[in-house]
């Protein structure tokens, strides 16, 4: 145990003076950081001048909303209610991109359907949402005084209908209880918190009627739903699978890079007969693994240091950069480039769950591989003999890597499922399904299953490492490496 | 008193078989030589005695104990096929390694001072490996094995590669090794060292032990029956006399009517015989017994093994 501590310190102290591994440090993280800049710069997918179809029963918004065209949206009001299935099929509609469906309670139910043909970039419907946003806001929150308008559109009718009465505007002018109540039921209508509300906490803190900056600190957000027309029932998201891959992405590159590391630090060791020295003091056993969690420890090290990089990195984009996407100015001026990409790192990673399954996936996976590299380091005769025989594994990994994405699109195929559980692609396919929500039941049965089958390999590692650490001359082949594993 | 007690050790790999039935004992203090052609089962045997490997059979003691783990501490290595960490200093390298031979950081510091001073490299301590010079790396790696002062020190042909004055050196420091009470098992092919240094040899040939004995044990039991003599007078006289008994092997002439000479007796004469002989024909300044170099011994005992094997 001592020497496995001694030789994992000298490995980790070989690791972090090579000059490989600074470049390593230094170069990754500037290379994921440009490649997320490229994307974000980039903007996303999808169409980016359409046709919208307003259709708006009610005649709520339209005499308010959308006058005046966008850049790249053009809108086009109706004020009758359009099917999904007429406007799918109606040949009238051909020629519509979306179809804004503005139901007649949208005062209340603060809802909106968007249903588009063709998949719309996310600053389109940043657009869309924003435009519907600001006009209810004008609608709420004039900044002339309340008029019959206001009442007849608002809360207020439903007061009045529902106090079987009518009062006249300046009836309400002169009676402050009914103001109050007006108020209280605007306030419903506006921000649905009326239930937490009662009349002696009533805080008469706004004006009446409210200016925007008081409606925009109480307003209910807008709900804008979007329906892809071809899957009404809804379109799987797979943003959060795509930040799954990502993340195994990470692991194959590190599994990759570091499970070299450890194949050339053995093969090394035997080409230059020092492992003769050593296991003059050592167990084979204490070797390989000292020289395994030695690399390994500096591929964590490494790791934390790229996430901290890169976490800094997207948080001076952010600062200076990313905020002017939630600045309703900068959509409209179209200066930001809000896209799905930027919604993925920002928002919609769950890093505190994705890094701690991360790190358990990561460290049993590195030393799951490192098991078979060090076996190839062990076998063969020098450095150079060991590069064809890392081919299988490389094979191997980029299939699981490949296995990852397949989940994405196939997350109940069985060969998603079994290969979640199987140790060679656990850690690969789990991050992606980890990405979408998974019981912690599933998540532990891969985890442990990984980590028995790590401790199995290791330890017929261990035994082949010992065995062949000290053959030289010889031609790795399959039934030599049985009798190693045969031989106590 | 034995140090290490090696009984009917036999080592398979796989089917072949490495060492056969081995047994010998190295005793406290002795420079022990162990030799044998190439494959004739040393590295086996060192790594056994290292427990890099495992004996398939037998048993090895240490100090009368089995070997184990605990005594790797008390042996130091010098594997023939040396390795260093070339990007290490030769501090980083020798304390690395001293310390998996369980001396503290602090304890491998001062050991290694010591070796640097004495081998007065003491400027090299914070040199890369990767710049030393072969024979340079190679003190490196003499100190590397003597660093944590173990008591049986296994050096696998130390010499070779180093010069004249390194030699010298280096036997002068294997001497004072002995006198300091360590035990020294040296295996070499250079046979002029073995006469030099070891007290005592193992020889193995095909896996097997040969034989075991001292140095001049084996000279003497391998007696050829050659004289030198050195001395003044007429060489046809000196001739004469040695008659039929005697057969004249080389001669050299010193200068002006002085001569040494190398003769074999033909059958069971004595030293005395040839003396007389000489008495009266010649003025003797010097006679010896020509004892066979361990070269000789070594290719005698291996031919007689090869053909008894080969009549087997």
């Amino acid at each position: 145990m001592r020497n496995s501590i001694i030789i994992t310190k000298q490995e980790l102290k070989n690791r972090i003076r090579s000059r490989f591994f600074w470049i390593m440090l230094v170069l990754g993280p500037i290379l994921v950081l440009s490649s997320i800049y490229v994307l974000f710069k980039l903007g996303d997918q999808g169409k980016q001048k359409i046709n919208v179809l307003v259709s708006d029963e009610k005649a709520n918004l339209n005499s308010h909303f959308l006058s005046k065209d966008r850049e790249n949206i053009h809108y086009k009001c109706r004020n009758n209610y359009v099917s999904l299935k007429d406007f799918k099929t109606k040949s009238e509609f051909a020629k519509y991109d979306a179809l804004i469906d503005i139901n007649p309670s949208i005062l209340e139910n603060k809802d909106v359907l968007v249903i588009y043909r063709e998949k719309l970039s996310s600053q389109n419907k940043e657009k869309i949402k924003f435009d519907l946003d600001k006009r209810l806001e004008q609608f709420f929150a004039p900044s002339k005084k309340m008029d019959r308008n206001m009442i007849e559109h608002g809360m207020i009718k439903n007061f009045i209908y529902n106090g079987e009465k009518e009062l006249k505007e300046e009836e309400i002018e002169k009676n402050d209880s009914i103001k109050k109540q007006i108020k209280k039921q605007w306030i419903h209508a506006t921000t649905g918190i009326t239930k937490k509300m009662k009349d002696n906490e009533f805080d008469w803190q706004f004006s009446f009627p409210l200016t925007i900056s008081e409606y925009n600190s109480i307003k209910k957000d807008l709900g804008v739903t979007f329906i892809d027309i071809n899957h009404p029932e809804g379109e799987p998201d797979y943003l959060p699978s795509w930040a799954g891959l990502g993340f195994s992405a990470v692991i194959f590159l590190f599994i990759l890079l570091y499970g070299m590391s450890v194949l050339r630090s053995i093969a090394n060791d035997k080409s230059t007969r020092i492992v003769e020295v050593i296991l003059s003091s050592s167990k084979p056993s204490e070797l390989l693994y000292g020289k395994i969690f030695g690399v390994g420890l500096a591929a964590v090290i490494q790791f934390f240091c790229w996430f901290g990089i890169i976490a800094l990195g997207l948080f001076i984009l952010k600062e200076n950069w990313i905020n002017s996407f939630y600045d309703p100015s900068s959509v409209l001026a179209g200066k930001s480039h809000l896209n799905e990409l930027v919604e993925l790192v920002y928002n919609r990673i769950n890093y505190q769950v994705m890094i701690p399954y991360f790190l358990c996936f990561f460290i049993l996976g590195y030393l799951f591989y490192s098991a078979f590299f060090s076996v190839i380091g062990a076998s063969v005769g020098s450095e150079n003999d060991g590069q064809q025989f890392i081919y299988p594994i490389v094979s191997i990994l980029s299939l699981s890597l490949f296995i990852g994405y397949f989940s994405i699109y196939n997350p109940e195929h069985f060969l998603s499922k079994f290969c979640f559980y199987f140790p060679f692609t656990s850690p690969f396919v789990a991050m992606v399904k980890i990405s979408n929500g998974i019981s912690l039941v599933e998540v532990a049965g891969a985890l442990g299953i990984l980590f028995l089958s790590t401790i199995l390999m290791i330890k017929i590692s261990s035994r082949i490492y010992k065995n062949s650490i000290l053959h030289y001359g010889h031609r790795l082949s399959l039934w030599q490496l049985i009798k190693w594993i045969r031989k106590a | 008193m034995s140090l290490l007690s090696v009984e009917n050790v036999d080592k398979y790999y796989f089917r072949k078989i490495a060492l056969n039935n081995i047994s010998f004992e190295v005793k406290k203090g002795e420079i022990f030589g162990l030799l044998g052609p190439n494959g004739a089962g040393k590295t086996t045997l060192i790594r056994l005695i290292n427990k890099i490997t495992n004996p398939s059979k037998g048993t090895i003691k240490f100090n009368n104990e089995y070997l184990s783990d605990k005594h790797l501490t008390k042996i130091g290595y010098l594997p023939e096929e040396r390795g260093l960490y070339t990007a290490l200093s030769v501090e980083e390298h020798v304390i690395f390694l001293a310390m998996l031979k369980g001396l503290t950081k602090s304890e491998a510091k001062e050991s290694l001072n010591y070796w640097l001073n004495k081998f007065e490299i003491s400027n090299w301590k914070n040199k890369k490996i990767e710049q030393l010079s072969k024979g340079m790396a190679q003190k490196v790696q003499f100190i590397c094995s003597v660093i944590h002062n173990p008591e049986l020190l296994i050096l696998d042909e130390p010499l070779s590669g180093f010069d004249p004055i390194n030699i010298h050196l280096i036997v002068q420091i294997l001497h004072e090794l002995k006198k300091d009470g360590k035990t020294i098992i040296l295996s070499t092919h250079d046979m002029k060292n073995v006469e030099e240094i070891c007290d005592r040899i193992l020889l193995l040939n095909h896996s097997k032990k040969i034989i075991e004995g001292s140095v001049s044990e084996l000279r003497e039991k391998h007696y050829t029956g050659l004289y030198g003599i050195r001395f003044k007078g007429n060489m046809i006289a000196f001739a004469t006399a040695l008659w039929t008994d005697f057969e004249l092997i080389e001669k050299k002439e010193i200068s002006k009517d002085k001569f040494e000479v190398i003769v074999k007796k033909r059958g069971d004469q004595k030293l005395d015989d040839f003396i007389k002989a000489m008495l009266d024909k010649v003025e003797i300044n010097a006679v010896w017994n020509i004892l066979p170099g361990m070269q000789e011994v070594f290719i005698s005992l291996i031919d007689k093994n090869l053909s008894t094997e080969n009549e087997k």
